[in-house]
């Protein structure tokens, strides 16, 4: 699920960084995620490539009736900044800025590359997600946080594989 | 019914913004989703047209028909001034498609911060997640497989919650 969605994202030439629950997975996090979070570059171009994805996907948004109207174009992420759907390939979480670090180019500033299969992409790293979950500071960010940061400890203990 | 914080990020504005638009117009201070929608229409004239939020708020309710449903027409076009020499052309539907998406983030995402200050890190980290009662086996043991087989795992775990919840949603339809 997520490696197709992610092969997708890049066969696009899609430009994101992962985030979110996803990212906490590729750092070690023994928690479960239902969603891909990604943090988008916000030019137009961009942001075409993701609409004409969710397009096929058919993305809708999650957690709220069906047959709602919901237009999805590139002036639906200029004015929304948290787009929070549910596609034919999963649970797709968009954010054009991500907490405590920032905009695109911030987050892919703080950003590792990772890899599955033959997609590489780019995952924010564990100091600039710990940094996001104490922006949100959200009751689960909260909990994750703990979790993060065990990691990190750990992390650092004992460096990890490449 | 919602919270004002809920009511304020669907309103796409502050809370007292939310508290002092409810008082000035005497729009029922109980929380619910249509004075929610209907915040967010003033707030969008508002911000968009300079208007009043007298003004606002009558727009607001010829638009969303009282009850909140959403309107048939797609655009219309709506009066700015007393007699109608400026008036401007109002999406309807970006209108409800914005909100909606914002109801989105709200049920799925967006939860209230934790009040007070962040906690300071007095105990180290691994003895915070041990007191918390997290595995720390667990983690090092992740520690030890590679990025890519991390993701493999979740991936794995996703697909059988996928498999597993399919028969039971088709035996409940």
């Amino acid at each position: 699920m997520f490696e197709e969605m992610l092969r997708a994202l890049v066969a696009r030439g899609i430009r994101f960084v992962v985030v979110g629950g996803v990212a906490a997975t590729i750092h070690g996090s023994a928690r479960y995620t239902n969603d891909l979070d990604i943090c988008y570059a916000t030019d137009s171009d961009n942001l075409q490539r993701l609409v004409g994805l969710l397009t096929e996907w058919k993305a809708y948004l999650r957690g709220v009736e069906p047959g709602l109207p919901f237009i999805l174009d590139v002036r639906t992420f200029a004015i929304t900044p948290l787009l929070t759907l549910v596609t034919t390939h999963g649970d797709f979480d968009l954010l054009d800025r991500v907490p405590g670090v920032g905009g695109y180019e911030e987050v892919l500033a703080r950003s590792e590359e990772a890899q599955i299969g033959s997609v590489r992409f780019h995952t924010i790293s564990l100091d600039a997600l710990i940094d996001a979950k104490r922006a949100a500071r959200r009751k689960k960010d909260i909990e994750h946080l703990i979790e993060l940061e065990a990691l990190r400890a750990l992390r650092d203990d004992d460096p990890p594989h490449a | 019914m919602l919270t004002l914080a809920e009511v304020a990020y669907l309103a796409d504005a502050p809370t007292k913004w939310v508290l002092n638009t409810c008082a000035a117009l005497g729009l029922d201070a109980q929380y619910s989703l249509a004075l929610a929608r209907r915040l967010y229409v003033v707030r969008l004239l508002q911000q968009a047209a300079g208007c009043s939020v007298e003004r606002a708020e009558a727009i607001a309710g010829r638009l969303l028909q009282a009850a909140g449903a959403p309107a048939d027409a797609d655009s219309v076009s709506v009066a700015l001034d007393d007699v109608g020499t400026v008036s401007m052309q109002l999406d309807v539907a970006r209108l409800h498609s914005t909100f909606a998406a914002r109801r989105s983030a709200l049920q799925t995402t967006v939860a209230p911060r934790v009040r007070g200050r962040p906690t300071s890190g007095a105990k180290g980290p691994l003895e915070a997640a041990r007191d918390w009662g997290l595995d720390l086996s667990l983690l090092a043991s992740n520690l030890r497989r590679t990025p890519t087989e991390r993701l493999r795992q979740l991936d794995a775990m996703a697909d059988f919650r996928r498999r597993v919840r399919r028969p039971v949603s088709r035996a409940a339809g």
